[in-house]
C-alpha cells in the first residue's frame, strides 16, 4: 500500500492505496464518488473523466499513485442543488444550468466527464469558438446526443459566465416564415430565432411545423426540462453501479475461447480454493432450464434455446462458468484457475452455410423448444413467408424487373453505460435486482423459473440507465448475479467490461437481402419483393421479431400506384439462421435499418437507370394517408394481424421541408455544385432516403399508470415504462400534468419498480410516448374527475350548485365558469383531512389496436475523394413525422442522437470475426463512433400530425432515425461520383471498388 | 504491483531490470495485469520542450497537449498527426516516450516524426538511436532502457495525408513527407503493421532522380503485402502511391 496525498475537490485529503488501483476506483471505491464513471478500461469514451491539476484525463488509465500531490476535480464539487429547504444554495454552476436548460442531457451517463471537460476549457478560453468546444468534448464519446445540445448548451453557458445576456429557452418555436411554403424562394433556413431581445441565441430547438388543427396546449408541445436533469448533471449516485453494499461480491464470468465446443470436463476446485472467493458455478451447479434472453412478451416470440450455463459452447465468449470473490482481481484471478477440458467442434462462421446439409447442428439439445417454423435441424431460428397480392403477376406487368443483392453489417449499441446488475437478498428474503435494463417486468417473469423462485420473491428495479438502444432489452446477465446471489446470500455485482461488451452482449442482426422489383416505364412498381438471410448468432432471441420487422415496416412503403396502389403485390420471405457468433438482438431500429438500405438503395438506382426523378419517383408509389397498411392484413409481431388504416401520414410535407432545408433544387441538378474547385480530386454528392417506423405492437404491447394526489396538490406518478435516458419520465409527466393543469415540476415520476409500478412491457419498439402515455392520460382523467367532483361540492354553495362537468383544470386550480377556484392543494386537503376522506387516484392502461407509422424524409450531404475513396459526411438533415411533439428538446435529441448513431452504420461500424471465430472489435478503436469534433451538420424538422389514436395525437420518433442514414449517404456517394455501393458500410475501400467497377 | 518513485535519471536506470518506465500510464494501466513495478518519471524533470535554432528538444515525459500548446515554431502537419493521434483527455496524459514505445504502425503522429526523422535518446549510456531504428528495434527482447527524449531537426516544410472511414478515425492509410533544411525529402508511409516505415528507397528515387512516378512505385511496392482486417494489400498499396504523391506535392509547393 502506497499513501497519497490529493487535494480532492478542493479539500485535502490521504488515502492508502494499493499501486495497481485506478485513479477511477479509488475515486469509487474510497470516496464514494459516483458521478465518476466506468464506461471502458482503455481510456477511449471518457466517461471516467476527472480534472487533474485543471485539465481533462481519463481516470481508468491513471493509477491512483499518479494522483499524488495533485488536485483531483468531479462534478460533486461543482454546483449545488438549488434550494435545500431553509439552507442558502449557491445554485448549479452555469454550465450545469445550461445543461439541463438546453436538453443537452439525455442519459446523463458522459454528462459529468463533459461538465468537466467544458469548464476546464472555459477556465482559459470564455469565448471559445465551436470548434474549440467540440476539441475540448473531443476525448468524451456520447451515444445519446450527437453532441449538438452538449455544445451549445457549452457555449451557451461560456455567454452567462462572461455576463452576457441569454434568452429563455421556452415556447413552441414556429419555423421561420417561408419555410414550408411551396413557392418560397430557395434560401437556407434562418437560425432558430426566440422572441425577445437577447444577445446569445444558442440552436437547439427544431423546426417545428405546428399542426393547424392542433389545440393549443399549456405543458405538451414546451420543451420542459427534464425530471431527472438536475440529478444527472450533478453526478448523483443515480445509475446500478452506484451503489455501496456491506458484503458486496464481484462477479466474474469465464468466457469461451472457442467458437463451438462441448465441455468434457470442468473442475473449479482450484478457483473455490483461492482465499477471497465465495462461489464458483459450472453447469454442473445451478438447475438445467431452458429459456430465451430476449425481453419480450409471454409467450416468447422465439426459440427457447439458452440456458445460463451449458456443457456446450457456441460463440468465443459464451458463458462457461461465474465466479464471485471479494473484489475484481481475485475474481479474475479464480477464473484463470477453472479448468476446462473442451471437444472442439465445426465451426459456422457464413450464414449462407448455417443450412446446408452437412453443417454442424449448433443446437442440439434436448430441452430446445421450437416456435412457429424454427427447425434447430436445420440451424433455422426462424423463417418468414408472407405473400401479399400476387407479385408473379405484378412481374409480368412490369416493363423492366430490377433484382440486386445488398449487406448491412453486425453493429453494436455501444451505450457508453456497460450491462451492469447488483442482485442481493432483502430482509423479507426476497430477491431484489437492481439492473440497468429496458425490461424489468420481462426479467422478473423470465428468470423465476430459471432461478426456481416464484415471480412473486423476485423484485426488479430500474435505475437511471446509461443508454440501452435494445442491448438492453435482454435479460443478458442479470441471472449471473442471481444465481450467484443464490449461492452465496451475499449481494453480488456484475458489470461487463468494455471487451465483454463486444464479445458477449448483443448487436444488431446483420443481412443478406435481394431485393427484386418490377416497375413500369411511367415508374409505376408493379411489384417489390425482398429475400433476407439473417444471422442471429448463437441463440435465437429476436430472431422471428426483428426479421419479421423488416418486412413489415420497410416493405411496406412502397405500394405502386394506380391500380396497384388498391392491391399491393409485396413478398416478403425471410431465412434467420444460427451461426457461432456471438448473438444478435434488439437494436434500435429493430430490423428496419437493416430493411430500408437495400429498399432505398434500389428505388434510388431504379429512379436513376428509368431517368426518373428520384424524389417523384418514391412519392408516385409511397403510402398514403386513408390507405391500408400492406402488412397489416399478414403480419403482427404479436398476435394475428388486423387490418390497420393509416390516419396521418406527413411524409410529403417532410420531403419538401427537408428538401428547402438542404437546398436540393439548387444542389441536385448542378454540376457546378458537384465540383469542388480547389480540389480536383473531390466531388459533392446529395441523397434522399424516405423511411417509415411503427409506434408499439398493436394487441399486444401495454403500459399501465396509477396517479395519486398528495396533500400540496401534487402528484406521484407512477409507471412501469422504462426511461433509459430517452425522457420518457418527463414526457409522461407533461401529459399527466396536461390533463391536471398543473406544471410538470407538480408531477413526481417514479418508474420500473415490480413492487410498485403498474406494468408496462417495456422501452422498445418506439412505444412509450404512445401506449404508456395513453395509459398515464386515462389515469389522469380519472383523477382528473375526481377532482372536479369534489371542487364541484366545494365551490357550491345551497343556492349556486356547481356541476362536475363545468369544472376546468388549469392553473394548479379548478375554476368553476363563473371565475371562482380553488387550488388543488385545498382541494388535496379537503379529500384527505376534512370531508368524505378518500384518497384521490387513478389507474390506467393501454393496448392499441393500430401502430400509426411515423414516417420521415432523411437526406445527406457527401464529399467524396475520387482518388481514395473516402466519403466525408458533410450535413444530415431529417424532417420527421412523428404526429404531435410533446417535448420539443427530447424529442429532436432523439432524432440528433439516432442519426449520429446511424452514421456509424453509414460509414465505420461493422463487427468482424476471424476464422475461429474470435472478434476483430473488442474496444473503440477498432469499432469507431462518432466524436464531437467530427460530426456533420444535423438538422432537424419536425412534421406534425394530429394521430386521432392518442389523446395528444403522438406517434412516435424514438428509432426511425436509424433508419434513412445509410441509404441517404449511400445514395449521395452514387451522386457525387458513380460508385454504387451495395455493403454497408460505406467504407473507403468499398467506394474506391466501386469507382473502379463504374470504369 | 509496487510502485517506485525514483528521484534521478541514475535512480531509475538502476530500477530497470525490476520494473517499467511509466509516463502517462495510459498504456500501462490497461496492460498491468502481470507488471511487477511501474517507474514513474514524474520527479525526473523529462518533460523539458526547446527549439534552439533549428534543434527541437522533447522531453520523454512531456504530455502530447503540452506540444500542441506550445506549438510556436513547430510544423503544423505535426500539430495536425497530434490532433488525430489522440483526443483532449488522452493527450493530456498521454507522452512523448509512450507513444513511442507503444504506438504502432496506424499512428499519425509516428508517421509525421518517421518522416522528420531525429534520434530517440535514451539511458543508460547517454546513446541516441535514430528513430527509424529504435521502432523497428522495439519488439526484439533485451536490455531494458529508459528514453529521456527526442531531438530532431525542423524541417522546412512537412505534410501529412491519410485515409480513414471518418474524419478522426485511426487511418487505413497515411503518409508524410518532411524537407528539410538542405532540400532533401524524407518519406514515411504508416497505416499498417507495427510501425510507419520510412521510405528510403521512395526517397532515393525522389533526391537523387527527381522521379515521382518511381517514387510512388515504390512506396506502392512497400505496401504490396500490406492487408489486415482492415484493408485489403491492393487498397493499401494503390492509396500509398496516391497519398505519397499528395504529400510530396504539398511539401514542395
Amino acid at each position: 500500500m502506497t499513501l497519497i496525498a490529493i487535494r480532492l475537490n478542493g479539500e485535502p485529503v490521504e488515502v492508502e492505496v494499493e499501486p495497481r488501483a485506478t485513479l477511477l476506483q479509488t475515486l469509487r471505491d474510497e470516496f464514494g464518488l459516483f458521478s465518476v464513471k466506468h464506461g471502458c478500461e482503455t481510456g477511449e469514451c471518457g466517461a471516467c473523466t476527472v480534472l487533474l491539476n485543471g485539465r481533462p484525463v481519463n481516470s481508468c488509465v491513471m493509477l491512483a499513485v499518479q494522483a499524488d500531490g495533485k488536485s483531483v476535480e468531479t462534478v460533486e464539487g461543482m454546483g449545488e442543488q438549488p434550494h435545500p429547504g431553509w439552507k442558502a444554495s449557491a445554485g448549479l454552476h452555469p454550465l450545469q444550468q445550461a445543461f439541463v436548460e438546453t436538453g443537452a442531457i439525455q442519459c446523463g451517463y458522459c454528462t459529468p466527464a463533459m461538465i468537466l471537460a467544458a469548464s476546464s476549457l472555459l477556465e482559459h478560453e470564455p469565448d471559445p469558438t465551436e470548434d474549440q468546444v467540440r476539441e475540448a468534448l473531443s476525448g468524451i464519446l456520447c451515444r445519446c446526443t450527437g453532441y449538438l445540445k452538449p455544445v451549445q448548451a457549452i457555449l451557451r453557458a461560456a455567454a452567462v459566465m462572461r455576463g452576457e445576456t441569454v434568452d429563455p429557452i421556452e415556447g413552441r418555436l414556429p419555423a421561420p416564415p417561408g419555410l414550408f411554403s411551396p413557392t418560397a424562394p430557395e434560401e437556407r433556413a434562418a437560425e432558430e430565432h426566440i422572441a425577445g431581445g437577447g444577445t446569445l441565441q444558442v440552436a437547439v430547438m427544431p423546426k417545428i411545423k405546428i399542426a393547424p388543427d392542433s389545440r393549443a396546449r399549456t405543458v405538451i408541445g414546451h420543451p420542459e426540462p427534464k425530471v431527472d436533469a438536475i440529478k444527472l448533471v450533478q453526478g448523483k449516485p443515480a445509475f446500478t453501479a452506484d451503489i455501496e453494499m456491506r458484503g458486496m461480491l464481484i462477479a466474474k464470468v469465464l468466457h469461451s475461447p472457442y467458437a463451438h465446443a462441448r465441455i468434457k470436463r470442468i473442475d473449479a476446485s482450484r478457483a473455490r480454493a483461492l482465499p477471497g472467493v465465495a462461489a464458483v458455478l459450472t453447469w454442473e451447479d445451478i438447475p438445467r432450464v431452458v429459456y430465451s434472453t430476449a425481453g419480450q412478451s409471454d409467450p416468447i416470440p422465439g426459440p427457447l434455446d439458452t440456458f445460463s450455463l451449458d456443457n456446450k459452447v457456441r460463440f468465443v465468449g459464451d458463458r462457461v462458468a461465474f465466479v464471485a470473490a471479494e473484489n475484481e482481481t481475485i475474481a479474475e484471478q479464480a477464473l484463470s484457475l477453472i479448468e476446462v477440458e473442451y471437444e472442439q467442434l465445426p465451426i459456422i462462421l457464413d450464414p449462407e452455410r448455417a443450412m446446408s446439409p452437412d453443417a454442424v447442428r449448433i443446437h442440439d439439445e434436448a430441452e430446445f423448444v421450437n416456435f412457429v417454423d424454427s427447425d434447430p435441424d436445420r440451424n433455422l431460428a426462424a423463417e418468414i413467408r408472407i405473400d401479399i397480392g400476387d407479385v408473379e403477376q405484378g412481374f409480368k406487368q412490369a416493363d423492366q424487373i430490377f433484382e440486386s443483392t445488398y449487406h448491412v453489417p453486425k453493429v453494436q449499441q455501444a451505450h457508453i453505460e456497460p450491462h451492469v446488475v447488483v442482485t442481493y437478498w432483502d430482509e423479507d428474503d426476497r430477491l431484489v435486482i437492481r439492473t440497468s435494463t429496458q425490461v424489468p417486468f420481462h426479467v422478473r417473469r423470465i428468470l423465476a423459473p430459471v432461478l426456481n423462485l416464484p415471480e412473486k420473491r423476485i423484485r426488479v428495479i430500474k435505475p437511471r440507465i446509461g443508454g440501452g438502444f435494445g442491448g438492453k432489452q435482454e435479460v443478458l446477465i442479470e441471472d449471473v448475479a442471481a444465481h450467484l446471489t443464490i449461492a452465496t446470500g451475499r449481494p453480488v455485482r456484475h458489470e461487463y467490461s468494455r471487451a465483454e461488451e463486444f464479445f458477449a452482449s448483443r448487436s444488431r442482426h446483420p443481412m443478406k437481402l435481394t431485393m427484386k422489383t418490377g416497375v413500369k416505364k411511367d415508374g409505376t412498381i408493379t411489384a417489390n419483393e425482398m429475400h433476407v438471410l439473417s444471422d442471429t448468432g448463437a441463440y435465437g432471441c429476436h430472431a422471428l421479431t426483428v426479421t419479421g420487422n423488416t418486412g413489415h415496416k420497410a416493405m411496406a412503403l412502397y405500394v405502386g400506384d394506380g391500380p396497384f396502389r388498391e392491391a399491393p403485390n409485396i413478398r416478403f420471405y425471410a431465412d434467420v439462421v444460427y451461426t457461432n457468433t456471438p448473438p444478435s438482438g434488439a437494436y434500435r431500429g429493430y430490423g428496419v435499418p437493416q430493411g430500408y438500405w437495400p429498399v432505398e438503395r434500389h428505388m434510388e438506382r431504379i429512379a436513376r437507370a428509368l431517368e426518373l426523378d428520384p424524389i417523384a419517383f418514391r412519392l408516385k408509389n409511397t403510402l398514403r394517408s386513408g390507405e391500408v397498411h400492406p402488412f397489416s392484413t399478414a403480419w403482427s409481431e404479436g398476435r394475428e394481424p388486423v387490418p390497420e388504416t393509416i390516419q396521418t401520414n406527413g411524409l410529403e410535407d417532410c420531403v419538401k421541408a427537408g428538401m428547402q432545408a438542404i437546398e436540393w433544387k439548387s444542389k441536385y441538378p448542378s454540376q457546378a455544385w458537384h465540383e469542388v474547385p480547389s480540389a480536383p480530386h473531390l466531388r459533392r454528392g446529395i441523397g434522399v432516403a424516405m423511411v417509415m417506423q411503427g409506434t408499439a405492437i398493436p394487441y399486444l404491447d401495454m403500459g399501465g399508470a396509477s396517479i395519486k394526489i398528495n396533500d400540496d396538490g401534487s402528484f406521484n406518478l407512477l409507471v412501469g415504462a422504462t426511461d433509459l435516458g430517452t425522457g420518457s419520465d418527463t414526457v409522461l409527466a407533461q401529459q399527466a400534468a396536461e390533463v391536471l393543469g398543473v406544471r410538470v415540476e407538480d408531477v413526481i415520476t417514479y418508474s420500473s419498480d415490480t413492487d410498485f409500478t403498474p406494468f408496462d412491457k417495456g422501452a422498445y419498439a418506439s412505444s412509450t410516448t404512445y401506449i404508456s402515455g395513453a395509459a398515464v392520460v386515462r389515469a389522469a382523467r380519472d383523477v382528473a374527475s375526481q377532482i372536479q367532483r369534489r371542487a364541484g361540492k366545494m365551490l357550491s354553495t345551497d343556492a349556486d350548485p356547481v356541476k362536475t362537468e363545468e369544472i376546468e383544470l388549469r392553473d394548479r386550480r379548478a375554476w368553476s365558469s363563473d371565475g371562482r377556484s380553488v387550488t388543488l392543494r385545498e382541494v388535496a386537503l379537503n379529500a384527505l383531512h376534512h370531508e368524505d376522506q378518500e384518497q384521490i387516484m387513478g389507474v390506467g392502461s393501454y393496448v392499441s389496436p393500430v401502430s400509426p407509422p411515423p414516417f420521415a424524409a432523411q437526406f445527406a450531404e457527401v464529399t467524396v475523394d475520387i482518388e481514395t475513396g473516402q466519403v466525408v459526411v458533410d450535413r444530415l438533415v431529417m424532417a420527421v413525422d412523428a404526429g404531435v411533439i410533446v417535448n420539443p428538446l427530447t424529442a429532436s435529441g432523439q432524432v440528433e442522437g439516432g442519426m449520429t448513431q446511424a452514421l456509424g452504420y453509414a460509414v465505420c461500424e461493422e463487427m468482424l470475426y476471424d476464422d475461429a471465430g474470435w472478434a476483430r472489435e473488442v474496444d473503440f478503436s477498432a469499432y469507431h463512433i462518432f466524436a464531437a469534433h467530427e460530426m456533420p451538420e444535423l438538422e432537424t424538422i419536425f412534421i406534425e400530425t394530429v394521430e386521432p389514436s392518442h389523446p395528444f395525437g403522438v406517434k412516435a420518433v424514438a428509432e426511425i432515425p436509424m433508419d434513412g442514414v445509410a441509404p441517404a449517404v449511400g445514395n449521395a456517394v452514387l451522386d457525387a461520383c458513380g460508385a454504387d455501393v451495395l455493403v454497408a458500410p460505406v467504407t473507403p475501400e468499398r467506394v474506391w471498388e466501386a469507382l473502379r467497377q463504374a470504369g | 504491483m509496487r510502485y517506485l518513485r525514483p528521484k534521478t535519471i541514475e535512480e531509475a536506470v538502476s530500477l530497470l531490470e525490476e520494473g517499467v518506465p511509466m509516463g502517462g500510464g495510459t498504456t500501462l494501466t490497461p496492460d498491468r495485469a502481470n507488471v511487477e513495478a511501474v517507474i514513474d518519471l514524474r520527479e525526473l524533470a523529462l518533460d523539458q520542450f526547446s527549439i534552439l535554432d533549428n534543434t527541437v528538444t522533447l522531453g520523454a515525459t512531456l504530455p502530447l497537449q503540452a506540444i500542441l500548446e506550445n506549438a510556436g515554431r513547430l510544423p503544423p502537419a505535426l500539430i495536425e498527426s497530434i490532433r488525430h493521434e489522440a483526443a483532449w483527455n488522452m493527450r493530456n496524459a498521454a507522452t512523448l516516450a509512450g507513444t513511442l514505445v507503444a504506438a504502432d504502425g496506424r499512428s499519425p503522429l509516428l508517421t509525421t516524426l518517421t518522416a522528420l526523422g531525429g534520434v530517440v535518446k535514451l539511458e543508460p549510456g547517454s546513446r541516441e538511436t535514430a528513430l527509424h531504428e529504435f521502432l523497428s528495434s522495439r519488439a526484439a527482447a533485451g536490455p531494458r532502457y529508459l528514453i529521456t527524449g527526442f531531438e530532431v531537426q525542423l524541417p522546412s516544410g512537412l505534410a501529412y495525408a491519410q485515409v480513414a472511414r471518418t474524419p478522426m478515425d485511426r487511418p487505413i492509410v497515411c503518409a508524410s513527407a518532411a524537407v528539410t533544411q538542405d532540400g532533401t525529402i524524407r518519406l514515411a508511409l504508416g497505416g499498417f503493421g507495427p510501425h510507419p516505415l520510412r521510405l528510403f528507397e521512395a526517397e532515393t528515387r525522389l533526391n537523387e532522380n527527381q522521379n515521382l512516378a518511381e517514387a510512388k512505385s515504390a512506396a506502392e511496392a512497400a505496401f504490396k503485402d500490406a492487408g489486415d482486417a482492415f484493408a485489403s494489400a491492393t487498397y493499401r498499396s494503390y492509396i500509398a502511391g496516391v497519398l505519397v504523391e499528395r504529400v510530396v506535392r504539398e511539401v514542395r509547393a
